[in-house]
Parts: C-alpha cells; structure tokens; sequence
C-alpha cells in the first residue's frame, strides 16, 4: 500500500470553483477528482467552458478551489496562503504557457535562469543546469539570443527549459501547441514525452487531438465535471470522444481558440 | 525595437539587472520619468545652493568685519543711531579694553558723463572709524596707507578697486548722501576669509571725512568693543547692557550673525516651498509612468509569479526600477541644480541681495537626492503595490482589468483634504504678521495637503472639462476631435493624473499672481486716495524693508523749498524694525513733521478730530496704522514705551492711521520723536507738491536738474513713476517665485509626453485601421495633437481654475485677517496668457508621440499584438 501511494503524484477531489456572487456566478468546476500517477503524462481536454484552464490553474498552484482537496505527493495545498503557494510554484510545479511567455528583454539562458532570479535563490547556483538544459532542449547555440530574435518553437522549449530549472515534481502545460506551426509543435510535443519517458509527471491542457494523444491518459471535462476518461496512443479515438463531447453543447459554444 | 542579437551588458543575475533592461526596453517612458526627477531635484538643489549661498554671505560678511570684535553695540534691533557720548560711557566701563565707534553709508560710482551708475556692483558699503583705535575687522592692508583725514582719502578692498580699475593713488568721483565727491585712493585691503559680496564693494575713509561725507556728524551707527584680556564677555556684556539702558543692543558678533540668518528663514521656507513643487508634481508623473508599465506588463507579472516569484520579490523589482530612474534623474539633477543656483543667485542680486559666488555644499547635494530618491519611492509605492497584487493567474490571461471610473469616496476623501486645508494655509501664509519659519513650514505643509485634495478632485474637474472642449475640437476636426477624446476618456483616472501635474502648478502661478495683483490695486488705490504728492525724492534704489539705504542730506529739503514750483513738501524718515513699539511684529517706523506732511500728503486719521491727531504728534504722540492698531488691539489713549539708542519715553496713542503702507505694518511719530528716541537724523523720502497743477511738469524738471548737479545718487519719481516703481518691486517679488514653480510646469509637460507615448502604443492598432482605410499620417498626427490639446487645456482651464478659488479665499482671509482693506484683483492678462500656454503644452508635448503614431506603418500596426 506504501508503494502504491508513492506511485500517485497528484490527488485532486471534489475540485468546486465558484467565480462572482449571486445570479452571476458561475461554476467552473463542480466537483472533479482526478490522479495522476508519478511519471505519468495526462491530457485533458474538453470544449470551451468546461473548466479545463480553472482546473489546471488550481492543480498548479495558481488559483485555489472553492471547495475541494489537491495533494501533490501526498502534501495538500488547497488552503495554502499566498507565502506558501508562492513557494510551491517556484520549487515543485513548472509551468508552460500558450504563448510562452518569456520576458521580451531578456536572453533565452536568462529567461531560464529566471525562476531562480526571482524566487531569490543564488543564481550561480544554476548556471551549470541552465546550460545543460539548454542542450536538452537543443538551444545551446541560441542562449545568448533575445526571444523576438527566436521562432515561436524555439521561444517554447526555452519556456519548457525554464519550466524544468528546478527539477519540478510536476510539469503543467496550457496549450503549449496552441500557438506554434504543426512541425514546431511536434518538437515541443516530441520533447515533454521524452520528459516523460525520463520520469517527468506532465498534465497538459490541449484542443489537439493529435497532442493528446500522445499523453498515456486523456480526462474530458464538460460543464466542470470529468465526464470520460480514455488512454493515450490513437488520434482517431480521441478526436471523435472529443466530438461527442462537445456535440450535445448548444450551438455557438466553439472551441477555445486563444 | 528591431531584435538585437545580444543585448548590451552583462548577463542577467539580479532583479536590479532585470530592472535595468526593462528601463532599456522603454526608453522614452524611462527618460522622461527620470527627467521628471531630474527638473524636481535640481530646482531643489538650485534653491538649497541659493539658500547656504546667502546664509553664507551673511556669515563671512559678519566673521569679516567683526573679527576679533568682542561685543557689539548698536541701536536695539541694529537700527537707529547711538549718540556720539556714547562710546565715552563705554570706554568707562571696566573690562573694556577699547572701543572704536563707526559710521557707514553706501556710495555709488559715477560715468563719465556725470551720471550715477545705477548697476549692483556700481555700489560701495563705506564705513567712516577712527583710525587711532584697534582694528577689529580681518582686514589685511596689501598697498598704500590708512586714509588720513582732512584729505578726502578712501581705502578700497582690493578685489572692487581692481573691477573698477583702481589703484593706490588714484583718484575716483562718488556719489554720495552729501553729493557727489572726488577721493584719492589711499590703500588696498583684502578680507583673508575672501569675502565675496557678489559685486558690492566695501571701503573705509577717515570718521572726520565720513562725517561730513556721509552727513552724520554726531552719531554713531555701531561701537566695537575689545574686552581686557581675562574679562569674561558674558558679564562685560550684561554689564554694558545695564549701563547703555534700554534701547541700546549689545550683543556678540556670534548673536548679530544668528539674528541676520535668522530673518532670513521665513524667506527661505518659502523658497523652499516653491521649489519643492516641482518635484511634488513629479510624483505623479512617476505614479503615472510606473502604472502604466504595470498595466502593459500584466502578462509578464503573472508569469514571474506562476514561476514563484512571491508579490513581494515583483513589488521589489519595481521599487528597484523606480530607485534606478531616480539615482540617474536625481544626478542629472544636481548638475541641472548648479546651473539654476547661477541664475537664482543672479536674479537676488537683482534684488540688491548681497550674495556671494556660489557655495556648492555637500549636504545640499545629499538633502536634493534624498528627497529625489523618496519623491520617487513614493510615486511609485502604489504601482508597486499593484504589481504585488497581480495574481499568478495573469500570466495565462493577460490583460488588465478595466479602467474603473473615479468613485464618490474619493471626492468625499478629496473635499476632506482640500478644504480644511485651503482654509488652513490662507490663514499660515497670509493670516499672520509673524516671521516665524515655523508658521512658514505649517503654511508648506498645509498647502501640500491641499495639493494631494486637489489631485484627488482633480478627476470631477478635467474629465467634465475634456467633455466640454471635445464639443468645439469635434466641430472643427469631427473625425480627429472624436477619436481623440474617446482615448482621453478611455483612461480617466490616467488623464486626471496627468492634467493634475498642470492643475498644481498653474494654480499656484494664478494665486501668486492674483495675491500680487490684489496688493498692488490695494496700494494704487491709496495712492489715488490719500497721496496728493507730485513728486518723491529718495535715493537709487531705495527699498523700504530692504538693506541699509544711504540717507539723504538734510540740506536738500529746504533747497526743495525754495524752488519757485514748489507748493509743498516734506520729508519722511523711515526706519525698518523687527518689533514696531506696542505690538513686536516687523514694520517700518514712519516719522514726518505732522503740518508740512499734511500739506503734501492726506492720510487719513480716525479716532480723534484731525487737529488733535496732529498737535498729538508733534507733542511726541504716536498713529499706528489702523491695521497695526486692530492687530495689537491699540486704542487711541493708550501709552507705549518707546526704547531707542537715543533715549527711551513713554508715548501716547493719539490716532489711528488708515495707510495699508508697508502692508499695513507702520507707527508713524514726529520727526523730533524719531530723533530723540531712535537717533535718526537723515530723511529717506522727501515728497513735495507742485504750486499749481500746471507747475508739475516744471517742478519735476527743477527737482531733477537740482539733484543731477548736486546729489546724483538722489532720484525724483513723479507720482505715475512711483506707484509704477512700487507695483514692479510687488511684481518682481512674486515674478521670481513664479519663476521657480515655472520648472513644475515643464514636468506638466513632460507627463503629457508620456502619456500620449503609452495611447499611441495602445491605440497602434486602432490607428493601423485608420491608415489602411486611408487615413493621412497629418491625420493620425492631428488625433494625437488634439488628444494633448483636451489634456493640457483641461488641466490649463482646472487649474486657472483652482488658482482663482484659492485665491479668492486667501484675498478674503487676509481680508478679516492682515489687511483690511484688500480687494480681490484678478490678473486677466496673465490668466488669458496661461490659457494661451495651455494650447502651446499641449501642441509642444504632442510632437514626439504624434511623430510617432503617424509613422507607423498600417501593416505592422494590425499586426502589433
């Protein structure tokens, strides 16, 4: 039994999220559970609206639940103040954004070091790392370069080599091909599955069937609720669970396209 | 910014390094926020220098002539003549071990066409002693010997001998208060503390010589005193004192140089004051800057904290911005400081302030970056706050939330501050006679308090007034007037702040201009009431509450007299005290000969029938002004001591005097009052009155040709030219302080750049639409034009606004106050010329940021993201 809650990394129950007051509120989770095993890759997708983005601000640390328990490695921070929260998300989660967001002054090899910068921690400590992650990610030769002077592909794997400065218990990904050319998005996709293949844990927020599938475990959420589940490997499958998930939505609700 | 490979300097390892680039990477916000600080911390620096300069001028000035001087002996309050006895009485007293008596007088040198100069540095502080005793000045002879008297002799310091081209020898003409005199130059000295009176010269002759010269042949000005070696100066100091009586001030040359710096602070509060408003104004053109950065670097801020930067560590980063902005700003400012100290120095010279070269003093340095450094900490404290509180979350929304307009809680808080505060600094600045630098820091601080009311309230003003002058701009240019006032109201709370740095300081400009106008219609209207005279005789220069002015010689009046054109005339003498009798606030002592005066002038007495008043002064009775009297609650009946180094009585209060002279402050007694008590002995003033009106223009060209060929240094004013005269030292007065919150609406302008910077870059896209369906760059460049006209003509038209309220409060304050009689003028001219230089900001300030926007190329700007 100790062996099998080892293997659980993160443990999500009954996730509420309430936003505004009264006859405006609106609930964007209304009670998901979810798991994800140690170096596990998980996918979750799900028409606009349907919680997805509130659900992985909460599993990162972003945001908290109104309700609800999350644990990562057995250490619940749903009611964490802001101090520890902040100190969570510099030291055990990683983040990877849709539009990559680098700071546009500074250079690949500082915007990797940056989570170092700005958590305080000493920045010769990291030196080494952000170099050998900057091989990882194959953009040695471009450290000294400023982020408009990089294609958008590039841009995100020195986003995801900033993500992995401080070796993260677990990488979270929003949309991370939801703005890149399909071949630059393949690289990106290529490279968190190699992550993951080395023992990363990734959840990874996406609208592309073919980037989900090639996570080990797809969740779809519709109206702020897990209403399927199906594992990695086939595009297809995936595209037409998506489908029938949106299709009983009223007509206008589309795809988050941002 | 086209992408460079590698950007300059060294990697980035700290948060003032990220800092750093981020400044680099907006570099016309980062200039203009730090040439904000900069124009703040150098007119600060510039007035700090100005400041130690005089303090310092004073203080060599006195160190240099007192020397190894013990006690000093003068008149009480350094004013009034000690009888020529005297220094008999002090050379009786054990402990003395000499005493030396001087008199002084200020010369002027003479053109070559016989005219006097009138320049500053044409002037010469002479000091008539006795050669036989002790030396007690620093002064160093470096050529020729002391003046010997009998022979017209004069010794020069060296340094303004030699501006004037003079040498041991050599003869120079003078005017002076018994005309104009030929002396030979007998020596040179020099002060080793290298005093340094910004062109006025100092000079010594011979006590017989001065006497006649200077027309002062049985008083003494001041007596130095050595004590015996091994007396203590404190006991032969109180000993002297008891024996001199009342009246008489001994003091140390330690406590002359005090009481002289300590007159001089109610003027430096105010200099102060003043130019801290520039910077206070900068304030918000940081608050405004770093909020915009903010606002741009939503996205950016969210991601330092999804990547566990703490609200902490991102408010650090901006304080840290916000302390580079201010190191470079606040040094520039220094170096822009000491260039404005120049011209701060040179217009008190202007003033016939005795100031030296500049005193460039470290402490002044530090106080101007101190307070640079914490005027900038605290403009951006709130964006800094703001920056903390943005959540984690932004980094994958973005965008900030929308402009929310100004709420009735900051109207409610903004009335609480502005009012009270309004009240309060009329009644510190105009409310009291006192000199009290304390007063003068209550007023400042007051009067900042009602500056943060008025940015408060600044939103309910210009945000209407933007809708009201939309209405002509949309007429003439519909399409430029209404995209333009769209983007001014896009922003409210942005444009409030911006148009508020105006408000500030073009309110301040309107009330120093209104508060001058006011006291000069007040003044003119007594001239027109109650001075019949035609024409005022006094010397070049002369100032009433000014430096010690030469006298004129009493031989003149009744050459005067005798003028065949001469209906009337009749001297004043005026005598300016720290404490005027029966009360112990500052004010001229007024003496005249109550009969001869009243056939020239007609004041007007209340509290007793006119021949009373009148045969009451001449028997030694006292007027105060009616305000003086109401102020100190005097009554006619009532008995004052009267205590000068001529003697010391008891007078009565025979009359009330209704003259706002001298703003008010005055006692006016007898000639022979004034002599007897006070020693004075030289008129200041002489007034005469033509015999018929058609015998002015004569009168007026028989009294000039007589002092051009015997007294020079002497001019008559006929009564346009004196009311001119007055009403220009008013305006000069408030022309120089205007002159110095001038600097604050250069950081007006200044915000307006800014922020018309951040709407092109918000509007790139909108204004990318307007060129691809064929908009003119004139077109995008008028839009911005008109969108800085709406800013700088709102905040122009607030603050002329601001200015004529506030003003019209004080007037009427100081009305149930100080000055009774004071009516409300409004300056017009000058308020339609700020209204004039409302439209020049604002089409100055759009020049950069309209280039800007109409060089954008359509494409790229849709494309901009």
């Amino acid at each position: 039994m100790a062996t099998g809650a080892q293997a659980i990394a993160l443990e999500a129950h009954d996730l509420v999220k309430l936003y505004g007051e009264g006859s405006v509120q609106v609930q964007a989770l209304a009670g998901v559970d979810l798991q994800v095993a140690r170096g596990e890759f998980v996918a979750i997708m799900g028409p606009s609206g349907s919680g997805k983005s509130t659900l992985l601000h909460i599993l990162g640390a972003l945001d908290r639940p109104t309700r609800g328990t999350v644990a990562i490695h057995g250490r619940r921070y749903d009611t964490l103040d802001d101090r520890a929260l902040t100190r969570l998300r510099g030291e055990v989660f990683g983040f990877i954004f849709q539009f990559f967001n680098l700071l546009p002054t500074l250079t690949a090899a500082e915007n990797v070091l940056l989570p170092a910068l700005v958590s305080g921690a000493a920045t010769a400590d990291y030196a080494q790392r952000t170099d050998e992650l900057l091989a990882l990610v194959g953009l040695s030769d471009r450290a000294g370069h400023l982020p408009a002077a990089m294609s958008g592909g590039e841009q995100q794997r020195v986003a995801i080599a900033r993500a992995l400065l401080r070796s993260p218990e677990l990488l979270l990904a929003d949309e991370p091909t939801g703005n890149l050319d399909s071949a630059s998005g393949a690289t990106v996709l290529g490279l968190l599955r190699r992550l993951v293949d080395d023992g990363q844990t990734v959840v990874m927020v996406t609208h592309d069937g073919g980037a989900a599938a090639l996570a080990d475990r797809i969740i779809f959420l519709r109206d702020g609720l897990v209403v399927s589940e199906l594992a990695g490997g086939d595009d297809g499958r995936v595209a037409a669970e998506l489908r029938s998930v949106t299709a009983s939505l009223p007509p206008g609700a589309e795809e988050e396209t941002r | 910014m086209s992408p460079r490979r590698r950007p300059a300097g060294a990697t980035v390892t700290s948060l003032s390094g990220m800092g750093l680039r981020s400044l680099r990477a907006r570099p016309l916000r980062s200039l203009l926020t730090a040439g904000a600080v900069m124009l703040g911390v150098g007119m600060m620096f510039g007035v700090l220098l100005l400041v130690g300069t005089i303090h310092s001028t004073f203080t060599q000035l006195y160190d240099s002539i007192y020397g190894r001087t013990d006690v000093v002996i003068s008149g009480a309050q350094s004013q009034g003549a000690l009888p020529v006895s005297m220094i008999e009485r002090v050379r009786a007293v054990s402990g003395v071990r000499a005493a030396s008596g001087d008199i002084g007088s200020i010369f002027r040198t003479v053109n070559p066409d016989g005219t006097v100069n009138r320049a500053q540095t044409a002037q010469v502080y002479v000091v008539g002693v006795d050669y036989a005793q002790p030396d007690m000045t620093t002064a160093r002879r470096v050529a020729g010997h002391d003046p010997i008297d009998g022979r017209n002799q004069i010794q020069l310091d060296r340094d303004w001998a030699a501006r004037h081209g003079l040498k041991v020898g050599d003869r120079v003409r003078l005017s002076t208060p018994s005309g104009l005199v030929t002396l030979t130059v007998s020596g040179l000295y020099t002060f080793p503390g290298g005093l340094n009176l910004g062109g006025y010269g100092t000079a010594s002759m011979a006590l017989g010589d001065a006497r006649r010269i200077m027309d002062k042949p049985a008083t003494w000005d001041e007596i130095s005193v050595l004590a015996q070696p091994g007396v203590s100066v404190t006991g032969l100091r109180a000993t002297l004192a008891a024996r001199l009586g009342p009246g008489v001030e001994v003091s140390t040359p330690a406590t002359k140089t005090s009481e002289a710096l300590d007159q001089l602070s109610a003027l430096d509060v105010v200099l102060y004051f003043f130019s801290g408003i520039a910077l206070f104004v900068g304030i918000f053109l940081i608050l405004n800057s770093f909020n915009m950065t903010i606002l741009q670097r939503m996205r950016e801020l969210g991601t330092l904290r999804a990547l566990g930067a703490s609200g902490g560590r991102v408010a650090q980063s901006i304080v840290l911005e916000a302390a580079i902005v201010a190191s470079v700003g606040s040094l520039a400012g220094l170096a822009l400081g000491a260039g404005l100290a120049v011209l701060l120095v040179r217009a008190m010279q202007n003033f016939g302030m005795p100031v030296s070269g500049i005193d460039f003093s470290p402490s002044a340095a530090v106080i101007a970056v101190g307070i640079g450094l914490l005027a900038t900490l605290a403009g951006a404290a709130r964006p800094a706050l703001r920056a903390a509180r943005v959540p984690p979350v932004r980094a994958l929304v973005g965008e900030g939330e929308p402009p929310r307009p100004p709420g009735a809680r900051r109207a409610v808080i903004g009335l609480a501050l502005f009012l009270p505060s309004m009240l309060a600094g009329g009644l510190l600045w105009f409310g009291t006679t006192s000199t009290s630098p304390l007063i003068g820091i209550g007023a400042a601080l007051t009067t900042m308090l009602m500056f943060v009311g008025m940015v408060m309230l600044a939103p309910f003003v210009v945000l209407p007034l933007v809708s009201l002058l939309a209405i002509p701009l949309r007429w003439l240019m519909p399409a430029e007037g209404r995209l333009a006032t769209d983007a001014a109201k896009a922003s409210p709370e942005r444009t409030a702040a911006t148009a508020a740095t105006l408000v500030i300081a073009l309110s301040v400009v309107v009330v120093n201009a209104t508060v001058a106008a006011s006291f000069i219609g007040s003044i003119q209207s007594e001239f027109d009431r109650a001075f019949s005279r035609d024409l005022t005789v006094q010397p070049i220069g002369y100032q009433e509450m000014g430096p010690p002015q030469p006298g004129i010689s009493t031989r003149l009046l009744a050459q005067i007299a005798a003028l065949p054109q001469t209906g009337a005339v009749a001297s004043r003498r005026n005598l300016y005290l720290r404490n005027l009798p029966g009360g112990g606030s500052q004010g001229v002592l007024v003496a005249y000969s109550p009969y001869s005066y009243r056939q020239v002038d007609k004041v007007s007495y209340s509290g007793a029938p006119l021949a009373t008043v009148l045969g009451g002064m001449a028997k030694g009775g006292i007027v105060p002004s009616q305000v003086y009297a109401d102020e100190h609650n005097l009554h006619v009946g009532d008995r004052v001591r009267l205590s000068g180094p001529s003697g010391s009585r008891m007078a009565t209060v025979v009359g009330l005097a209704d003259t706002y002279e001298a703003g008010g402050q005055t006692v006016q007694m007898s000639l022979q009052t004034m002599a007897a008590v006070y020693g004075v002995h030289t008129d200041s003033q002489i007034v005469v009155k033509a015999s018929s009106p058609s015998a002015r223009g004569a009168l007026e060209r028989s009294v000039s040709a007589l002092l051009a060929r015997d007294y020079p240094g002497l001019e008559a004013q006929s009564a346009a030219a004196f009311k001119r005269s007055t009403t220009d030292a008013i305006n000069q007065q408030f022309g120089f302080f205007n002159a110095i919150v001038a600097i604050a609406v250069v950081v007006g302008v200044l915000g307006i750049i800014n922020t018309l910077s951040m709407s092109v870059i918000e509007r790139t896209r909108e204004i990318g639409v307007l060129r691809a369906l064929g908009a003119s760059r004139w077109r995008v460049r008028r839009t911005m034009a008109n969108e800085s006209l709406l800013i700088s003509l709102a905040g122009t038209l607030a603050g002329i606004l601001a200015g004529v309220g506030i003003a019209i409060v004080w007037v009427l304050s100081m009305r149930s106050t100080t000055f009774p009689g004071l009516s409300l003028n409004l300056p017009l001219s000058l308020l339609g010329t700020i209204a004039v230089l409302g439209v020049v900001i604002g089409v100055i300030a759009a020049i950069l940021p309209a280039r800007r926007a109409a060089r954008l190329e359509p494409l790229t700007a849709i494309r901009y993201e």
